[in-house]
């Protein structure tokens, strides 16, 4: 009888201690792997963040060293479309181009023309970053002779700060204006650009 | 005759055999081992993989960091510069070459006194004066022959003194005045 109670204690206990390592198993081990696999899961995408953010940080700083190596080209790009809308060197330029080519300039109206916004295709070609550019139109009133306002549009079409001429009006002065029947009033309007 | 004997006798008290002592040394081991690994898991491992990814986040801020806020705006400024340009480079035109045409189409015979151009409309507007309606007649073919116009309107044709006024309505293709490089 002894034995018999020994053995099923030995019984007893090894079964007890089965249920409770099935228990132990399944109540905190079981979830522990599972948030085991979650972090290692999260590990995995932190790296693959951190490998791409690394290789954009590589090519971003390459970007500003051949963007500081450029800083000339910077400049010149910022005489054909500056940052700001630059009046008083846009008046300059209009007023030395127009003296220049033999015209007078009676009168100017500046008007500023809503942000242009890229076309989608572009903002898919170029993403979010570029910036929109802006149009100021301006309308002259000019006076002087055919040459000199044909002059006056090819020193326009290529010059350094962009310029566009999307209006053109003139008729000859009357006899009783003007004896000179080679002299015309000239209106033209011409759009130019800023960032 | 020899009394018939079992080799082992059966019953309880000769059944030690030790099955079960290792099955109890088998339970309690397995015990012990779910319970270390929930102790190294929870309290060891887990650790370890927040500390990973502490780390990792750091060093993903610490790479936002790299770039000065300036340089990028800049860099970001100067590419939307180039784009910009590239952009109103490809649509920039050139009105002078409507004069040029136009002098090379005109007839002898006519002269032109008022001039509008509108660029948005694609339109140019002319009054002129023709010696007669023969001269403007071949005015208005050699425009219909130019193939950058695409329709010439003939308007308000009166017969002066000496002389007939006329106004004329182009539409020109906008190949006229854009330069393909």
């Amino acid at each position: 009888m002894k034995y018999t109670a020994k053995r099923n204690l030995s019984l007893g206990l090894s079964v007890t201690f089965l249920v409770l390592a099935l228990i132990v198993f399944f109540v905190w081990d079981w979830p522990s792997f599972k948030e085991v696999g979650e972090l290692n899961k999260k590990i995995n995408q932190e790296q693959t963040q951190y490998n791409n953010q690394y290789q954009a940080v590589q090519i971003a700083k390459s970007i500003i060293d051949q963007y500081k190596s450029l800083i000339n080209v910077s400049q010149t790009v910022s005489l054909s479309i500056p940052r700001d809308p630059e009046i008083q060197n846009l008046l300059a330029q209009v007023d030395n181009i127009t003296t220049q080519s033999g015209l007078t300039l009676d009168n100017i109206n500046f008007e500023t023309a809503a942000t242009v916004v890229p076309s989608a295709k572009q903002a898919k070609q170029s993403t979010s970053i570029v910036q929109n550019y802006h149009t100021m139109t301006l309308t002259l009133g000019l006076s002087g002779n055919y040459e000199s306002l044909k002059t006056w549009l090819n020193v326009i079409e290529t010059n350094i700060r962009l310029m566009n001429v999307v209006k053109i009006s003139f008729a000859g002065l009357s006899a009783e204006a003007s004896k000179n029947i080679d002299i015309f009033n000239f209106k033209v309007s011409l759009n130019v650009y800023y960032q | 005759m020899p009394e018939f004997q079992l080799i082992e006798p059966f019953g309880p008290g000769k059944m030690p055999s030790g099955w079960l002592g290792r099955f109890l040394r088998f339970a309690v081991v397995l015990f012990l081992i779910t319970l270390v690994v929930y102790f190294v898991i929870h309290y060891v491992y887990l650790g370890v993989l927040d500390r990973r990814i502490g780390g990792l986040e750091n060093k993903i801020k610490g790479l936002e960091q790299e770039i000065p806020t300036q340089d990028g705006e800049e860099v970001a400024a100067f590419y939307s510069q180039l784009v910009n340009l590239r952009t109103l480079l490809e649509k920039h035109i050139y009105p002078s070459q409507i004069f040029e045409r136009l002098e090379l189409t005109t007839h002898p015979q006519v002269t032109f006194a008022n001039f509008n151009y509108d660029f948005g409309e694609s339109r140019i507007q002319v009054d002129g004066y023709a010696q007669n309606l023969g001269a403007l007649a071949e005015q208005l073919l050699a425009f219909q022959r130019t193939s950058d116009f695409q329709k010439i309107n003939l308007s308000d044709v009166r017969q002066g003194a000496s002389r007939l006024s006329f106004t004329i309505e182009i539409f020109f293709k906008s190949s006229l005045v854009l330069k393909n490089f």
